[in-house]
């Protein structure tokens, strides 16, 4: 019983550091600005106003819209909607009114991008994207880099001791949560595959099969189709490495070495699908940006911009001086 | 971080978590949910099938081509795989599904004829659509899209009111 205690109390322990590990609130508000930054962007012409178009009988509600009786709204309240959403994503990037913006960003984006899903075909990165901007909605991602903060600090501008930097727990947990989603979505998508075909995904004809249809369809950006396909053992080799990485996925929560592998792996590999299959993986592309430690990047790249500065300054202090040139 | 905070944030990943366990075991789709299944099923036939929208020209020949063919606007995946979903999806009650196919077409219908009485495509005037499940097989590696396919199944057709 006392080595199950220990146990349990060594599992709590190591859980609590994962998900609430004392960290700088720099990483987050740099995810922040690049995540909403990028949605921004990738959504100004978004427009879903067409939807209103389509016959009433080939509305068939997906699961969030049936319980919450969601509507098509009518296509001028779209347009006001959908630039309020593109209002909230620009104000989310730069941190002004965060908390508010991200909320609204999170409830108006999962209407409007769920929308196109209740006609009869699914897909799935959008819902990746309702997830995390939830969880940014949910987490302190303004403490940093933001307008707000800036607000606050001219605010608190006479208190020095409230405006030294904290590290919190609360700039931890939204970032695991959004690896959280990664190792979910692909294994979901590994097991979905043994689940459907067994090991028959991998050794068949399976992926030169896949890569023929799409390469057929006009689908692939690069024509290297129905070269792979004839060789047997290539394309087993890749289905092979795709359900590895899938069903492997979740180790890149715990284990640093995988991540290095898995991530990298993943990222490569919806490279590859968009290349070789067509379907676009933007939005998990962009998602990715959660795995990178952004505040490790800017403190690089802080040093080297520093130590550009200083050398620019030696250089023009010796060509205004040329005395201490000689002396140098 | 409060406790309040801490507990928030767990029920939050709970909730994340067994959502997908539930859609991943129970193989069903609840949006923002998901079982991820693309590409799950293994193909075994050197053939592509899927659902095409042909138009039906007006003309006395009434010679029918691919939408695709004039208007990028059809032929998308997420055009075809609606298609297939309304033509075969068991979740869809088989009385139901004519209506769905005849709203379906006759939507296909109107976006083209709007689309050509914008400018946005000259394709020529129709007298209505079609939806075949269409075959090509992968005999000859010369062979595409563009090419006749190899079976046509007739789905439904619809006539402009």
């Amino acid at each position: 019983m006392r080595l199950i205690g220990k146990v349990l109390e060594v599992l709590r322990k190591r859980g609590m550091h994962f998900w609430f590990e004392p960290v700088e609130s720099l990483n987050l508000g740099l995810c922040r600005i690049l995540f909403f930054g990028a949605l921004f962007l990738l959504y100004l012409d978004y427009d879903v106003t067409r939807w209103t178009e389509v016959s009433d009988s080939l509305w068939m509600p997906v699961w969030i819209f049936q319980i919450l009786h969601l509507p098509i709204l009518s296509s001028s309240l779209l347009v006001v909607l959908q630039s309020v959403w593109k209002i909230s994503l620009a104000l989310s990037c730069i941190g002004l009114f965060t908390r508010v913006s991200t909320v609204s960003s999170f409830i108006l984006g999962t209407y409007l991008l769920g929308l196109p899903m209740n006609f009869g075909k699914v897909t799935h990165a959008e819902g990746l994207v309702v997830f995390v901007v939830g969880i940014m909605a949910l987490s302190r991602c303004g403490d940093s880099c933001s307008i707000d903060r800036l607000i606050w600090k001219a605010r608190q501008r006479n208190d020095t001791s409230r405006q030294r930097l904290q590290v919190s727990g609360e700039y931890t947990w939204p970032v695991r949560a959004v690896w959280l989603m990664f190792a979910l979505i692909f294994f979901a998508a590994g097991v979905s595959k043994l689940r459907h075909s067994g090991l028959e995904w991998i050794f068949s004809d399976n992926m030169a099969i896949l890569l023929l249809k799409a390469q057929f369809e006009g689908k692939s950006a690069v024509p290297w189709g129905f070269f792979l396909a004839q060789h047997q053992w290539l394309t087993q080799l890749v289905a092979a490495a795709a359900i590895a990485v899938e069903v492997g996925y979740p180790l890149a929560l715990f284990s640093r070495r995988a991540r290095w592998i898995l991530v990298p792996g993943a990222f490569s590999m919806l490279i590859g699908i968009n290349l070789l299959m067509g379907p676009n993986f933007r939005l998990f592309l962009i998602c990715n940006l959660f795995w990178v430690r952004w505040d490790c990047v800017a403190y690089r790249f802080g040093r080297g911009f520093r130590r550009l500065l200083s050398l620019r300054k030696r250089l023009l202090t010796t060509t205004k001086n040329p005395s201490k040139q000689d002396a140098v | 971080m409060s406790k309040w905070r801490i507990l928030l944030v767990i029920v939050v990943v709970l909730l994340l978590v067994f959502g997908h366990l539930y859609d991943i075991i129970q193989d069903r789709e609840h949006w923002p949910f998901s079982k991820y299944e693309m590409f799950s099923r293994a193909q075994t036939e050197r053939s592509l099938t899927r659902m095409e929208l042909y138009g039906v020209m007006q003309e006395d020949s009434h010679q029918e081509f691919p939408l695709r063919q004039v208007s990028r606007g059809f032929g998308g995946p997420r055009e075809t795989q609606s298609l297939g979903y309304i033509s075969h999806s068991p979740k869809i009650k088989d009385k139901e599904r004519p209506q769905k196919l005849n709203d379906a077409l006759l939507d296909a219908l109107s976006k083209y004829e709007s689309g050509r009485l914008a400018g946005q495509h000259d394709g020529p005037p129709l007298q209505g659509t079609r939806l075949y499940e269409v075959t090509w097989q992968f005999d000859d590696p010369a062979k595409s899209i563009a090419d006749p396919p190899d079976q046509q199944k007739l789905i439904y057709e619809v006539e402009q009111p």
